[in-house]
């Protein structure tokens, strides 16, 4: 069988809003007009994700206006809503519905379930940043425990009115949104796989395969989907240098370096991501060394950039 | 010329606590400036600030300028106001930046007198505490403000967004599910329902909201 087909955010930054989403949008009803969806239930699941969707952006919505206030506490130069909810949800939804193409044993393990997992714990995955609803506190100073918080703005986003619909499994749902979610913690140690090898366990034996799987998705949805932003590099870096030295003056440049050494970090952390983190993934996702977010990658290590 | 500046000098809460002596002492060091109206005397990211600002007569506003270069007015600073001790304490620059908006004077103290003045009397710290409390509590107030009319446009704006996919933008959505998404109570978010239906924004039926 050949390669799987797989598309990926196309919009630069400051890209209309109103474009952005009814791409997300598009997206989603193509996810939902997929088999592993009842036909009975379509309707029902596309506005649940909306509706889950909208919430995740509103989420952000005080953040932007302090930030674009001018006020030094809103900070998020790299971790806003443009990167936290649309570029992961949509490539989150892309990435699965590629999956979903291949129609062999690996996507055989997803279910539903997994299927609007996979998307919820893309839009959720940097919530955690803006989820304390402290008006003077330091957005980007959350980093350390955002990926937690994220987890809680996902459960309490998941409670009524917003539970899922008949016939999704609530509790599998949960379970899975947590598992990827905790894909996003970035660098992903050992300790983060002990972490999750532990919610693993506490799975059925037979949503363990399907957890790995989503986990992997969305890992690659928010790691992988943003470093394939050629419009973004090197302002990828920039932003969060400028993220991070908001949290703790001089964090970001001892991290990522000066303005002279941006380029050289550039470059390690594109080999980073497509040798030794998500690079494998797509790969095996998409059967194929040749997929668009590849490609990207390849354009951004290339030397006359 | 220093039983003025000590009279002055009374006259602002912070040293109101003080005896004449300590007075005379800070009134050695204190500088008469003037500003006309719509001069700049602190610029915002001003790198080394070294002065206090004690405005006697006159008002300021303080604003910051955003990246696309609009303002945003933080306060009024009136008489009887100190600026620019938070630069000097936490030797940062300008958080923002002070404009005279009519004629005014003001008493300046060096950075270092300011810091020496606040180590030697407790008094004159407590106080300065206490405004700095006081200006924190009107920030959050009026951010809570800000925040409060952002459910306003943001209830509006997941009505616009949601109605691009319910014909005739006709939105099935109940008010919890609202407050849910905009991140209110349901109660405001009522609130806010009739509010545009008020002004002709939107139109409430029986589990559908309408946007004309």
């Amino acid at each position: 069988m050949g390669s799987i087909e797989v598309e990926h955010y196309p919009f630069k930054t400051n890209e209309p809003e109103h474009i952005i989403e009814n791409a997300v949008f598009v997206q989603m009803k193509k996810l939902v007009d997929e088999p592993i969806f009842e036909l009975s239930d379509k309707e029902s699941i596309l506005q649940w994700l909306q509706k889950h969707f909208l919430k995740a952006r509103f989420m952000f919505l005080d953040e932007e206006y302090l930030r674009t206030s001018g006020l030094k506490n809103a900070n998020l130069f790299y971790h806003g809503k443009e990167h936290a909810v649309y570029q992961t949800t949509y490539d989150a939804i892309t990435v699965t519905r590629a999956i979903l193409s291949r129609e062999d044993r690996l996507s055989s393990h997803l279910s539903a379930d997994g299927v609007v997992a996979i998307v919820l714990a893309a839009m959720y995955h940097d919530a955690g940043f803006v989820y304390q609803k402290n008006l003077l506190m330091n957005f980007a100073g959350i980093s350390p425990f955002h990926v937690e918080e994220s987890k809680r703005a996902a459960m309490e986003s998941l409670k009524h009115p917003l539970e899922p619909p008949y016939p999704l499994d609530t509790e599998k749902i949960r379970k899975f949104v947590l598992i990827g979610i905790h894909r996003t913690y970035f660098p992903y140690n050992q300790e983060r796989k002990e972490e999750e090898k532990k919610l693993i366990d506490e799975l059925l034996r037979a949503d363990k395969k399907e957890a790995q799987i989503i986990g992997l998705a969305v890992q690659f949805a928010d790691l992988g989907g943003q470093t394939a932003r050629i419009d973004q590099n090197p302002h990828g870096l920039i932003r969060l240098r400028d993220e991070m030295n908001a949290w703790i003056p001089n964090l970001g440049t001892k991290a990522i370096g000066e303005d002279h050494e941006l380029e050289t970090k550039r470059r390690e952390f594109i080999e980073f991501v497509v040798k030794k983190t998500v690079g494998k993934t797509g790969n095996a996702f998409f059967k194929t060394y040749d997929h668009i977010f590849a490609r990207e990658w390849s354009r951004a290590l290339a030397p006359s950039r | 010329m220093n039983e003025e500046k000590i009279k002055i000098l009374k006259s602002f809460d912070l040293f109101s606590d003080l005896t004449e002596e300590e007075l005379k002492t800070i009134a050695d060091y204190i500088q008469k400036k003037e500003f006309l109206a719509k001069t700049i005397f602190i610029s915002q990211d001003e790198e080394v600030p070294d002065v206090v600002y004690f405005i006697y007569k006159g008002l300021a506003r303080a604003y910051r300028t955003t990246e696309e270069g609009q303002e945003v007015n933080l306060s009024i600073i009136g008489e009887g106001e100190v600026i620019g001790e938070m630069g000097v304490i936490e030797e940062l620059p300008r958080s923002a930046t002070v404009e005279a908006m009519q004629n005014t004077i003001a008493y300046v103290l060096t950075g270092k007198n300011f810091v020496d003045l606040l180590k030697k009397h407790p008094q004159v710290s407590i106080t300065l505490l206490k405004s700095l409390s006081k200006r924190l509590r009107k920030l959050t107030g009026r951010m809570e403000d800000i925040m409060s009319k952002n459910i306003e446009e943001r209830t509006l704006g997941a009505l616009r967004i949601l109605s691009r996919f319910f014909p005739k933008k006709e939105i099935l959505l109940s008010h919890e599910e609202l407050a849910t998404i905009v991140g209110a109570t349901r109660a405001r978010v009522t609130e806010v329902l009739d509010a545009l239906r008020k002004t002709g924004k939107i139109k409430l039926q029986h589990r559908k909201i309408r946007l004309l």
